[in-house]
């Protein structure tokens, strides 16, 4: 574990950064089931790691860890409720690829509204990167954490807005919760690194992936044509 | 740590859920554990001194008036909700999960601040009925297929209270720091106001109410609109009580009782044009719940008086009316005005919870709601005429989607129900019995003025 941290204690800040808003963004545009799932995993992992190479002063990294692996833990919970949902797919889209030919192998960038929804999430960004910039949290040391940690806030949290305002199923709903709530953590756990505090944050984490799960599961018994 | 006294109203509900999930295959030893436990909590919390402060996850956990009063109210009416549900067959989690969620609450209101803590921080408080709301989704969704649109609606909004809930606590504690700071006061009562309208489903975020009551089992929409909200408005009461810095200032006040009003008014305006019972209720939940709001933001004891007699008798009009929806759901498919046509030849008692309910929820006489509804319009009506015109606005117009509910269950029937439509002989006692309260308590209200004065007493913010 040590060996671990020191690796990523390496690792450029704003690398990590970048990656982990760029996966925020895909979570909005992104419609395959199974990409989304190995996304949120990833923007958790990106997570701990920034919380760990952003060196915050009397942030001890051991809450980054726990955070990383609480977001990590919910990836199958809602993992296996995709996948008993069929990753999302209609039951009458089923029966009519059951008839004809498979599908094609990157159908999903063609997948309705990609393009309104590459549109939104850069936009949701730039008011997140502009917000961010204008008034970064002031408590956090040194500066340059306090820089990224607000524009990884604003980020997550805008990007997670962003999926609960354009979506209905459950998985994105769920996905956006939990963007909004990773993004609000980012920020909050530094300000109050209480083990309790972040204790309850996970258990609350980990309830939202089990409700969206259940919800993934009802929605998915919907009646044909209720799409 | 010692388990007892304030500590049992956490610790028992918990255990409780443990066993139903034990004894998930014998349903009735399950319905009864859920229904013995918190009323007997309730008789505990109510008769036996458990005003010893224990420690607690470095907190502590103390019961004060004004909470022992409303634990004991939202564990009876959880009791009552839990007895109703019974015989409709709810699925074996519905029991552990509501259990949980009581002990929840119950942890929400009573864990406070050590007393060393320069403010009254309510982390704690906003944790766990974060919590407790999203396992609310379980017993809404009910596991019908496909019904998911009202119960994501739910779970998005109260999800999204918690940051600004937390954010609120963190200002909070900073303000506490340079009290004199004008930004920090003016951003510390914005943040508690965003908060508790989300929590409290406050227009715009109030859409939930309408999908959940529309798709959800309607004694778990009673669940949701009586012991969350309800566990909610008392915690509101405590940060009012508490923090000086909030309950004292007259915007804060002002934002309530506007809040208040817009939620009347939204009541006013959309529960006459409903043509289901699912949404009039929701409607008219609003509206009581804007009138519950305005009451509190009158500061004063008798305002506070009547927003707490408003809380009780809420539970009993949205329980009377929802019992009777659970039976024509049942039975006939539906509680759209077009499925009730002839419900009262088929399902009479049912037919006359949902009219009583109903009638109660709109706040006429002799019915419970009546009792609130009267104390707060004396309040209003001696400075405020526009705001008791909206008062009796929405009273009328919850009434008139009553009456029209009312007009197609007396339509003429060409078959009388069967025996398996008709109501069973227990579901017709336990609506009668609900019926006798109601009328009880619109007729002899003064039962309730022993507790509701102690709880008036123990919020010193009225009146500063």
């Amino acid at each position: 574990m040590t060996d671990l941290v020191s690796v990523l204690s390496g690792l450029p800040a704003t690398t990590v950064l970048i990656a982990l808003v760029a996966t925020a963004g895909l979570l909005v545009i992104v419609a395959d089931w199974r990409l989304l799932n190995l996304l949120l995993g990833v923007q958790f992992l990106l997570i701990g790691a920034l919380l760990i190479v952003s060196q915050i002063e009397g942030f001890p990294i051991e809450l980054a860890i726990v955070k990383a692996l609480v977001g990590v833990m919910t990836v199958p919970v809602l993992y296996i409720s995709s996948r008993r949902a069929r990753w999302g797919r209609d039951p009458d889209e089923e029966d009519e690829e059951d008839l004809g030919e498979p599908r094609p192998r990157f159908v999903w960038l063609r997948a309705p509204g990609l393009a309104l929804r590459a549109i939104v999430a850069l936009l949701g960004m730039a008011v997140a990167l502009s917000l961010a910039l204008r008034s970064p949290i002031q408590f956090l040391t040194p500066p340059a954490a306090a820089r990224d940690i607000t524009i990884a806030a604003f980020a997550l949290i805008s990007q997670g807005l962003m999926n609960l305002a354009l979506n209905e199923n459950p998985l994105k709903v769920g996905l956006g919760l939990l963007s909004v709530t990773a993004g609000f953590e980012v920020f909050y756990t530094p300000a109050e690194p209480t083990l309790v505090v972040v204790a309850l944050l996970g258990i609350f984490n980990l309830l939202i992936a089990l409700a969206m799960s259940y919800l993934i599961a009802a929605w998915a018994a919907r009646p044909r044509g209720a799409a | 740590m010692t388990i007892g006294g304030s500590m049992l109203l956490i610790i028992v509900p918990l255990m409780a859920a443990a066993l139903t999930v034990l004894l998930r295959r014998s349903g009735t030893v399950s319905a009864l554990l859920a229904i013995i436990v918190p009323l007997g909590l309730a008789v505990i919390a109510l008769r036996f001194p458990l005003d010893e402060p224990q420690a607690i996850l470095g907190r502590i956990v103390v019961l004060e008036t004004g909470d022992r009063i409303a634990i004991a109210f939202l564990f009876m009416t959880a009791s009552a909700i839990f007895l109703s549900v019974w015989r409709s067959s709810p699925g074996w989690a519905y029991y552990p999960v509501g259990l949980a969620i009581l002990s929840l609450l119950a942890g929400a209101l009573i864990i406070r601040p050590p007393l060393n803590e320069v403010y009254p921080s309510f982390v704690y408080s906003a944790l766990f009925i974060a919590i407790a709301s999203v396992l609310c989704v379980f017993p809404l969704q009910g596991g019908a297929p496909g019904r998911t649109s009202g119960v994501t609606r739910f779970i998005i909004v109260m999800s999204l209270a918690l940051p600004a809930l937390l954010l609120a606590d963190w200002a909070l504690g900073r303000l506490t720091q340079s009290p004199d700071s004008p930004d920090l006061t003016q951003a510390t009562i914005l943040l508690v106001a965003v908060s508790f309208t989300l929590l409290l489903a406050i227009f715009p975020f109030h859409t939930w109410v309408p999908a959940v009551s529309r798709e959800a089992p309607p004694l778990s929409t009673a669940f949701a609109l009586n012991i969350l909200l309800g566990a909610v408005v008392i915690l509101l009461l405590d940060v009012l009580n508490g923090v000086r810095l909030v309950g004292g200032d007259p915007r804060m006040l002002e934002l309530l009782r506007g809040a208040g009003l817009i939620m009347v008014g939204l009541g006013a305006v959309l529960a006459w044009t409903q043509i289901d019972l699912g949404r009039l209720l929701a409607y008219g939940a609003l509206a009581d719940m804007g009138a519950i709001l305005f009451a509190i933001g009158l500061a004063s004891p008798a305002g506070l008086a009547a927003a707490f007699i408003m809380l009780i008798v809420r539970a009993l009009s949205t329980g009377l009316m929802a019992m009777g929806m659970m039976l024509a759901r049942e039975r006939y498919g539906g509680d759209s005005f077009a499925k009730l046509r002839g419900l009262i030849w088929r399902l009479p008692w049912a037919s006359l919870a949902i009219i009583a309910g109903g009638l109660s929820l709109a706040g006429l006489p002799p019915l419970a709601g009546f009792a609130g509804r009267w104390g707060l319009l004396q309040e209003t009506s001696h400075f405020d005429l526009r705001a008791t015109i909206l008062l009796l606005a929405s009273s009328v117009s919850v009434s008139i989607g009553v009456l029209r509910g009312l007009r197609e269950m007396l339509q003429p029937i060409d078959e009388p129900a069967n025996d398996k439509q008709r109501e069973r002989r227990g579901e017709a006692i336990l609506i009668v019995a609900a019926l006798a309260v109601c009328l009880f308590i619109g007729l002899f209200p003064g039962v309730l003025a022993p507790s509701v004065r102690q709880f008036v007493a123990a919020y010193t913010f009225v009146g500063r």
